[in-house]
C-alpha cells in the first residue's frame, strides 16, 4: 500500500493504494444506490414521501400571519408556543430541537445558525422544553418553547428559527448526513422602525467569454427584513443607456445586519471599443412597500479594439510573409529551370560542334 | 401526505328516482415543512494533488405546504473531510465545490416556483474545529412567498480538491447537512 503524492494520473492498479473517503447516507435513498447505507442504517422506507417535517403547534388556529411564529413583544416579555415534529419515515429518528438565529446564506437564501454556534439574536431567546427526543416511525411530538426577550433589545424585527434536526444516515466510519427543518420566528419589538440599507462599490466579476459580470453587496443596516429589486445600467460615452441588466438573485430577503451579494451579467455583444460606464440601482422594500432606491457609484468600462487590431495585423503580416515566400520559391525554381535549360542547350551545342 | 377524502351520504337505490345530490367533503392535512435527504454517497478515490470527479449528491426533495406567505430556502453546509488533527489529516471544506442542479422539478399541483442557487459554489467559512465545524451555508434553491408544494433537486454534485500532502491510504469522513427554512 503505497501512495504517490506526485501521481496525477491514476492507473487502475494504483487506485487501491490511494486513500478513500466516504460521505454517508440517509435512510430514504431515492435515486442513488444505498450501498453504504445498507449495512449501517435502518431499512429504507417503502414510501418515497418526506422523511420528517415541522409545523407550528397552533397552525390554523391563530390570526398570526401564515400560522407562523410571529410575535409582537416588548423588552423583557415572554411568550410560550410550540412546534410539532412529525416523523413520516418507517423508523424512529432522534431529533435535536433548538432555537437558532436566522442567517443569510451565500447565494440569496437564509438558514439557521448551527446548533453549537453562539446565538446573538432570537436563537438565544428561545428555550425548548425538550431539546432532544426520539420519535417513533410515523409518530409526532409537540415540543413547547418559551421565548423571552432581553430587557434591553432594539426596536424592529428580530428573526430566528425553531429547528428540528436529525441525523438520517450514519456510516461505519462515522460520516453522516444531517437534515434540518427550520420554522422562521418573527419577533417585532415596538419602537422606531428603520428600514435602511447600503450598497458597496460596484465591481466587475468573472464571467464567461464575450460576457461581462458585475457584483455588488447589499447590506441591511436597519431593523426590518428587506427585499429588493435592482439592475445594473450600462451607459455609453454620450450618457445614453445601452443596457439594463437585472440583479440576481431575485425574490430574496436580507435579514437585519445581513448582507447579500448581487450579480448581473452583460450577455449582449460587448462593444469592441469605446468608453462606457455601469451603475447599479437597487430599490429596497420593507413589508412589500418600497422604501428607497440606492444608487451605486459609476464604474468606468473602457473597451479597446487594440487586441483585435493586433490579431488582424498579425494575420495580414503572416499572409504577406507566406505570399512573399511562395513568390521567392517560385522565382528560384524558375531560375533553376532556366539555368538547367541553358546548360543543357550549351552541352548539346558543344557536343554538336565536337562531332 | 395526501389529504383524506371523506364521502358523506349514499346514492339512491332506484335509478328511476336517482336525482339526488351526493355531498362530498374533503379534509386537508395540516401544512408542513419537510425534507427528504439524499441517499448514500461515496466519493471517488481521493488522489493527492487532484480534484475528484464531480460526484452526484443524490436526490433531495422538500415540501412546503405551510402556505405562510413566507419565502423559503434550501441550503447545504458541510464539515471538512476528517481523519486526524493536523493539516494533512483533514481536507478543508473550502476545497469543496458544489454544482447546483439548475432545474429543480416540482409536482404538477405545486403553486409558484423555486429558483436554483448559483450553478457552482465553493464552500466558505472558518474551520475552527476540524471534524465538527460546518461551513457557511450555500443556497441550493429559494422559493418565493407564493411557493407551495414539493420540489426535487436530483442533480447536485460535489467536487473535492485534495491537497497533495493529504495522508494516504486513509478513510476520511464528513457530514453533509441539508436545511429547509421557511
Amino acid at each position: 500500500m503505497t501512495f504517490r503524492p506526485s501521481a496525477n494520473r491514476v492507473l487502475p492498479s494504483a487506485r487501491s493504494s490511494l486513500f478513500h473517503a466516504a460521505f454517508l447516507s440517509a435512510v430514504m435513498a431515492t435515486a442513488p444506490a444505498a450501498t453504504l447505507a445498507a449495512a449501517a442504517s435502518p431499512p429504507a422506507d417503502t414510501n418515497q414521501a418526506q422523511l420528517f417535517g415541522v409545523r407550528p403547534m397552533h397552525e390554523g388556529q391563530t390570526t398570526l400571519p401564515g400560522g407562523h411564529f410571529s410575535f409582537d413583544l416588548v423588552p423583557g416579555q415572554s411568550i410560550s408556543d410550540g412546534v410539532v415534529v412529525e416523523n413520516f419515515s418507517n423508523h424512529s429518528l432522534d431529533f435535536h430541537i433548538y432555537g437558532a438565529d436566522l442567517l443569510s446564506a451565500s447565494g440569496g437564501g437564509f438558514a439557521p445558525a448551527q446548533a453549537g454556534a453562539t446565538m446573538h439574536e432570537a436563537g438565544a431567546w428561545i428555550s425548548m422544553s425538550t431539546p432532544k427526543v426520539s420519535i417513533p416511525a410515523h409518530g409526532q411530538f409537540t415540543d413547547e418553547f418559551t421565548l423571552t426577550l432581553p430587557t434591553t433589545v432594539s426596536p424592529g424585527e428580530h428573526r430566528g428559527t425553531v429547528v428540528a434536526a436529525a441525523t438520517v444516515g450514519l456510516s461505519p466510519g462515522g460520516s453522516n448526513i444531517e437534515a434540518r427543518t427550520a420554522l422562521i420566528t418573527v419577533i417585532t419589538v415596538p419602537g422606531a422602525l428603520k428600514p435602511s440599507a447600503s450598497l458597496s462599490a460596484l465591481t466587475r466579476s468573472a464571467a464567461g467569454p464575450q460576457h461581462l459580470g458585475f457584483e455588488i453587496v447589499l447590506s441591511n443596516t436597519g431593523n426590518l427584513l428587506l427585499t429588493y429589486v435592482g439592475a445594473v445600467q450600462i451607459y455609453d460615452g454620450a450618457g445614453r443607456k445601452v443596457a439594463s441588466l437585472p440583479l440576481t438573485p431575485a425574490d430574496s430577503y436580507v435579514v437585519p445586519a445581513g448582507h447579500m451579494t448581487l450579480a448581473a451579467l452583460w450577455k449582449d455583444p460587448i462593444p469592441r471599443s469605446g468608453n462606457y460606464s455601469a451603475q447599479a440601482t437597487v430599490t429596497i422594500l420593507a413589508k412589500e412597500t418600497p422604501v428607497t432606491t440606492l444608487t451605486s457609484g459609476s464604474l468606468a468600462l473602457s473597451f479597446s479594439s487594440w487586441p483585435l487590431f493586433q490579431l488582424s495585423l498579425g494575420i495580414a503580416l503572416g499572409t504577406l510573409f507566406l505570399l512573399t515566400a511562395t513568390w521567392a520559391v517560385a522565382r528560384r525554381v524558375r531560375r533553376r529551370r532556366r539555368s538547367r535549360g541553358r546548360a543543357t542547350r550549351d552541352a548539346e551545342r558543344g557536343a554538336a560542334l565536337g562531332s | 401526505m395526501a389529504g383524506s377524502l371523506i364521502a358523506v351520504g349514499s346514492s339512491h337505490a332506484f335509478a328511476a328516482t336517482a336525482s339526488g345530490t351526493q355531498t362530498v367533503t374533503g379534509t386537508t392535512q395540516a401544512g408542513v415543512l419537510s425534507v427528504t435527504a439524499p441517499g448514500s454517497l461515496v466519493l471517488a478515490t481521493l488522489v493527492g494533488g487532484t480534484s475528484t470527479p464531480a460526484t452526484n449528491l443524490g436526490s433531495l426533495s422538500w415540501t412546503d405546504t405551510l402556505n405562510s406567505a413566507t419565502a423559503s430556502s434550501v441550503t447545504l453546509a458541510a464539515t471538512d473531510l476528517y481523519y486526524a488533527a493536523g493539516a494533512a489529516g483533514h481536507i478543508n471544506f473550502t476545497n469543496f465545490t458544489i454544482s447546483v442542479d439548475q432545474a429543480p422539478t416540482g409536482d404538477s399541483l405545486d403553486t409558484g416556483a423555486v429558483t436554483a442557487g448559483t450553478a457552482s459554489q465553493t464552500l466558505t467559512g472558518a474551520d475552527t474545529t476540524p471534524g465538527t465545524t460546518f461551513s457557511a451555508p450555500i443556497t441550493l434553491a429559494t422559493g418565493n412567498t407564493l411557493t407551495v408544494g414539493t420540489w426535487t433537486q436530483a442533480g447536485n454534485k460535489i467536487t473535492v480538491g485534495v491537497p497533495a500532502a493529504t495522508i494516504p491510504s486513509t478513510t476520511f469522513t464528513a457530514t453533509i447537512q441539508y436545511t429547509i427554512t421557511g
